[in-house]
This record gives structure tokens, sequence and C-alpha cells, in this order.
């Protein structure tokens, strides 16, 4: 059984594909088999991989009943690391796209087929709160909220929030908020900094974790890397991601999620 | 909440809501709780707008009249049956939709179509209807048939008028409707077979 995370935001450019594909990789670093699936219908992680946009067959294909979802399941280098894609997608054809998975049972009928081989299913959505977020709402276990350290993100959580709390009480009881992450913070700008101790003072939920603005993103972006398979010294925004994924693996066994961590040692000795 | 980064107001409300969303140790409020209600949404859903544009009834908090009947709405055109079935799909949220003729020829299709197509159960719709229609003659003809299988629900709209032949509009499993929904979705249909070749 898989946890299910949705990475969710009304307002675009908050760093949902990067949050979605850096944790996936830091999860799957950390030894837990990770899907990463692609809802998003610009393919925000093929497009962050630097993939053409019709490089993988993926969701849309499987939609089309022309793959199975195993074989659209794109298999990384990172053994414990797989991607779901969006596929080849027709522009033209998103509102279609779009109508199926919010109408359909698609996104559930494949986390019901992959759910045994992963231990976390990361689904990376598009910005606002229409039919294709509902969807992985509906199916999700857990929502990770990230918040972009300026104003308009701030302004506009309460509508995030009113999204999630509704489908939660109608259509999936069991959907928790695994909590608030604020990114692109600039602790050294005086707004950023005020955004930030904003949120901590008024808001329950604010990971301990933030992601910093920081130059690496556009250079693994630039790459189409995730940040910590960058060259060189061991970016310290790869370190971030690996304490992201530590808190949001606790939060996940608080919250009674699907860890398979009894945390039993062997003795041993020391001397 | 200083300055002006967001509203005071807003943040009450959003800090409810992870209230509610967040009732685990250790997170308590960090403001004293406060009683807002509901924000001040405008709510689509619940006004004349929704019958408009998806007239389900499953519709989340959809608020009923109490006393009165909303009037009726003004119908949909449709200039095409793919426009049609479209419109019939996003109304009940099913997978699929098609549409068969009289002998039992599939005329447009659309959504998550099974290998096989919808030929065969188009036919076998077709020939049912007129069977079904025997157990009670004096009844008058079928509307809709709505046939829960085990592993999925299929509906079929029959829309006849007294110029042309009989069209069974197929919905694969879409949400549970109720009757006054199905009347609304056959007269729907059944106002606009003029237009529809």
């Amino acid at each position: 059984m898989a946890n299910v995370i949705a990475i969710v935001s009304s307002k675009g450019g908050t760093g949902k594909t990067t949050v979605a594909l850096n944790l996936a990789v830091a999860l799957a670093e950390k030894g837990d088999n990770t899907l990463l699936v692609d809802i998003d219908p610009l393919g925000a992680i093929g497009l962050s991989l630097a993939r053409s946009d019709t490089e993988w067959t993926g969701l849309a294909e499987y939609i089309m009943q022309k793959t199975p979802v195993e074989d659209t399941v794109v298999k990384t280098k990172l053994a414990t690391l797989s991607i779901l894609p969006r596929g080849r997608l027709d522009p033209l054809d998103i509102s279609l796209y779009e109508e199926v998975l919010h109408s359909s049972k698609t996104l559930q009928d494949i986390i019901a087929e992959v759910d045994s081989k992963f231990q976390y299913i990361i689904i990376d959505t598009p910005s606002g709160l229409g039919m294709i977020t509902r969807a992985a709402l509906s199916v999700s276990d857990f929502v990770l909220l990230p918040l972009q350290a300026e104003s308009l993100s701030l302004r506009s959580i309460l509508q995030t929030l009113r999204v999630i709390t509704h489908t939660k009480e109608v259509d999936n009881p069991k959907l928790q908020l695994l909590g608030i992450l604020a990114t692109m913070v600039q602790l050294h700008q005086d707004s950023s900094f005020n955004i930030l101790k904003t949120v901590w003072a008024s808001l329950n939920g604010v990971l301990e974790t933030y992601i910093p603005r920081a130059d690496a993103f556009a250079l693994a972006s630039e790459k189409g890397l995730p940040v910590a398979f960058l060259g060189g010294k061991y970016p310290p925004e790869a370190l971030r991601f690996e304490m992201l994924a530590t808190e949001i693996k606790k939060i996940v066994q608080e919250l009674g999620g699907i860890t398979g961590e009894a945390d039993e040692r062997t003795q041993r000795e020391l001397i | 909440m200083n300055e002006h980064n967001a509203n005071s107001f807003d943040l009450l409300q959003a800090q409810q809501l992870l209230n509610m969303l967040m009732p685990r140790p250790g997170s308590a409020a960090k403001e004293k709780p406060v009683q807002l209600g509901v924000p001040n949404y405008s709510n689509l859903s619940a006004s004349n707008l929704v019958q408009r544009v998806r007239p389900r009834e499953t519709t989340d908090e959809v608020v009923k009249p109490m006393v009165e009947e909303e009037p009726e709405q003004p119908l949909e055109k449709f200039d095409s049956w793919e426009n049609c079935i479209a419109w019939c799909m996003s109304s009940t949220r099913a997978e699929a939709a098609f549409v068969v003729d009289s002998q039992g020829f599939v005329i447009a299709s659309r959504g998550r179509i099974p290998s096989q197509g919808f030929e065969g159960a188009g036919a076998e719709l077709i020939c049912s209807i007129e069977q079904l229609e025997r157990i009670a003659p004096e009844a008058g003809r079928i509307l809709c048939v709505d046939m829960d299988f085990d592993k999925r629900r299929i509906i079929g709209f029959v829309a006849s008028s007294e110029e042309t032949p009989p069209f069974v509009v197929g919905l694969v499993a879409p949400e549970p409707l109720r009757n006054e929904t199905k009347h609304r979705i056959t007269q729907q249909i059944i106002s606009n077979l003029p237009n529809l070749d």
C-alpha cells in the first residue's frame, strides 16, 4: 500500500513541480520505492527533465486505452524512482483530458494497479483548483501545499484550504493535510521574510523545512535534472529536500500512513 | 497579519480550516479560536448557472428550493451528436457515451471507448428496449433504461419524436441520476433531434 501525496496550490509558480520532483527523488534516495505521477496537462515533470513534449507515452495513452499502466511507467536510473508521465497529449485535447480525469475513475484505477509496488506516490497537479486538482485530491491520502513566500500566494491560501476541506468532507474523508511548505524563501529580503513571519505567526501546519529560492534550481532546470543530481559540491538545496523527505515521512507515520518501518533493530556491541 | 500581506480575516479563516484539517497533537491554533463561519464566497453551484451549464443534481452543495420549483431552464442547443453526448457526459460525469440509431449502428461515441467499441452494446440495447416495451404495452414507450451491472453502470436514453425514428444515447458509468435529471436529459436530446444528423 502506497501513501499517495498530492502537491496542490491554487496559485501558479509556487514550485509544485520542483517540490514534486525533488521530493520524489529524496524519498527514493532514502530507499522508498516512489512513483512520481505527472497529471499536469503541461507535462511539467517531463519538461523539467528536459524531455521533449512527445517523448514519453503516459497517462494520455492509458486514457485512450492504447497502453497499460505498467508500460507507461518510466524507470529511472535511480532504481527506487519511477515516473508516470503525462504522455503525448495534444494541447488541443486538454479540455477533454481534464473532463476524463475528473469524470472517470482513471486515477483511481491507476493507483489501484500500482499501489502495491510503491511506498510513495507523488502526484504533481496543475496550478489552480479545477477539475484535475479535484480529481487528484479525491484519490490521495495526503496533500502538501507549497506556499511561495510572497503576498499573492499567502492571500490565495484560503482558496486552496477551502477546496481541500470540501474534498475531505464530500469526496474523500481519508484525505489529510501534511502541511504547508514555504517555497522560494529569501530570508534576506524583507518582503519574503515578512511573509514567512506572518505564516509562522498565523497558521499552524507550516512545515519546519522550507525551500529557499536558489540558483541551483535554475541550473538544475536548465540541465533537466533534480537538484540532487547536479555535479560538483552537493548543493544545500538537495539537503533541504532530504530534510523535507524526513519530515514528511515522520508526519505520514504520525498520521497513520503506511511506512512499513517498524524501526526495530538488533542489539549491537559498542566495544 | 501585520501590514497588508493578507487580510487578517482571511488568515483567521485559513487557520480555522487548518484546525479542521490538522487536529493532531502539537498543532494547536496559535490564534485564539474565533467562530467566523463560512467564507463569504458566491456559490455558483447553488445558483441557476449550474443548471444552465451542468444540470446534474449531484453538484456539491446545491441549495434546493424549499417550496417553489425553479422555472424551467432554457434547453441547450447542439448542432451535432458529438456535442450532444459531450454535454451528456459532463452532466453525468460518465466515463464514455455513445449514440446508436434505430438499427443499432453507432453514430457517435466519446470518452473511454472500449477496445471492442460500442457496436455490440448499441445493437443489444436497441433490441432489448424493444423487448422490454412488451412487458407493459399499455404503459407507453420506454424513455430510459438504467442498468446496474456488477462492474459498471450503463444508462440508455431513448430519444424519439413523431418525425424521427428512435435514437438511443448510452452513458457508461454515469453518476446515479434522479428521475427529474433523467427526464431533463431525455427532453434535452429530443428537443435537439431536428438539428442532429
